[in-house]
């Protein structure tokens, strides 16, 4: 008995160690694209490209 | 460059940005069109493999020149494909280190873009490792960084517009606040190792083949 709830408490613990460690790791490289608010991505937009636009006509030289 | 190139360049750049970004859109409106059913179904499995293989066609067409010449070249110099290693290990220890400062400083865990697409992956884990592996690495270096980098000449604003333009739209879907900001970090650092990549290089199969390794890895340790 003694032996099963050290078993349980052990698998516990690692399990909340590699949950620990996935989110530490995590962050994939990409975009969920899970729009639910589209006001935030046009406004995002717009400023890129207006930034690329002024940076296209005052030019940029190496 | 000329200025004539480089207003081209713009245009290109701003068009492959615009359809990105609504390509899921227009998708959507022809699935809804057609009638398609609003459950997830074999049939929709298929029409968004179909739709979102011809995004990265056209993005292919559009840089063909570019990606041929960067390929050719990418497999003749051997140093090229040992680089893809180590800024793979750089991405590693330099997200652990900001993930590190988001859970323990801020007690920030996963954010709602890390969130969703590990419930994407939920209910169809083929479809998330696609996207993951193949999807995202491609058409997210050609957006968020041969689109940036035909416009700006100078590495060091490259770099940061860039990483500003990719972080900020791993928030943007969701609800901004200052927790979804501070979570941008990882994203942030991502983005600027991925791009310092390209700029040294000088070749986008490097920053491509890295983010196709590190979402690999970091798939594979997330969903053991």
């Amino acid at each position: 008995m003694q032996l099963e709830m050290f078993q349980r408490g052990a698998l516990k613990m690692l399990d909340s160690k590699l949950e620990s460690l996935t989110v530490q790791v995590g962050a994939i490289a990409g975009n969920a694209n899970n729009a639910t608010n589209l006001n935030y991505v046009i406004i995002g937009l717009v400023v890129v490209i207006i930034v690329l636009i002024i940076i296209t006509l005052l030019g940029n030289k190496k | 460059m000329n200025k004539a190139d480089l207003g081209k360049n713009c245009l290109i750049s701003i068009s492959v940005i615009l359809l990105y970004f609504f390509w899921p859109t227009i998708l959507k409106a022809f699935w809804e069109t057609f009638g398609g059913s609003s459950t997830v179904t074999l049939g929709m499995f298929i029409y968004n493999l179909v739709g979102y293989a011809i995004l990265v066609g056209i993005l292919i067409a559009i840089y063909h020149k570019s990606l041929k010449e960067n390929w050719i070249r990418f497999w003749k110099d051997r140093k090229k494909i040992v680089s893809i290693l180590k800024y793979t290990a750089i991405l590693f220890v330099g997200v652990l280190i900001c993930n590190s400062i988001l859970k323990y400083i801020f007690d920030i865990g996963v954010t709602q873009n890390e969130a969703d697409l590990l419930g994407q992956f939920e209910k169809s884990p083929i479809w998330i490792l696609l996207m993951v592996t193949i999807y995202y690495p491609i058409v997210e270096v050609i957006v968020f960084q041969k689109t940036i980098r035909q416009v700006i000449q100078k590495p060091w604003i490259f770099i940061l517009i860039s990483s500003l333009f990719f972080g900020y739209f791993n928030i943007a879907f969701s609800k901004i606040t200052l927790e979804a900001l501070l979570g941008t970090l990882p994203y942030l650092f991502l983005n600027a190792v991925l791009a310092f990549s390209y700029y040294k290089s000088d070749n986008i199969m490097v920053p491509i083949g890295t983010k196709m390794l590190y979402n690999l890895i970091v798939t594979m340790i997330s969903f053991l």
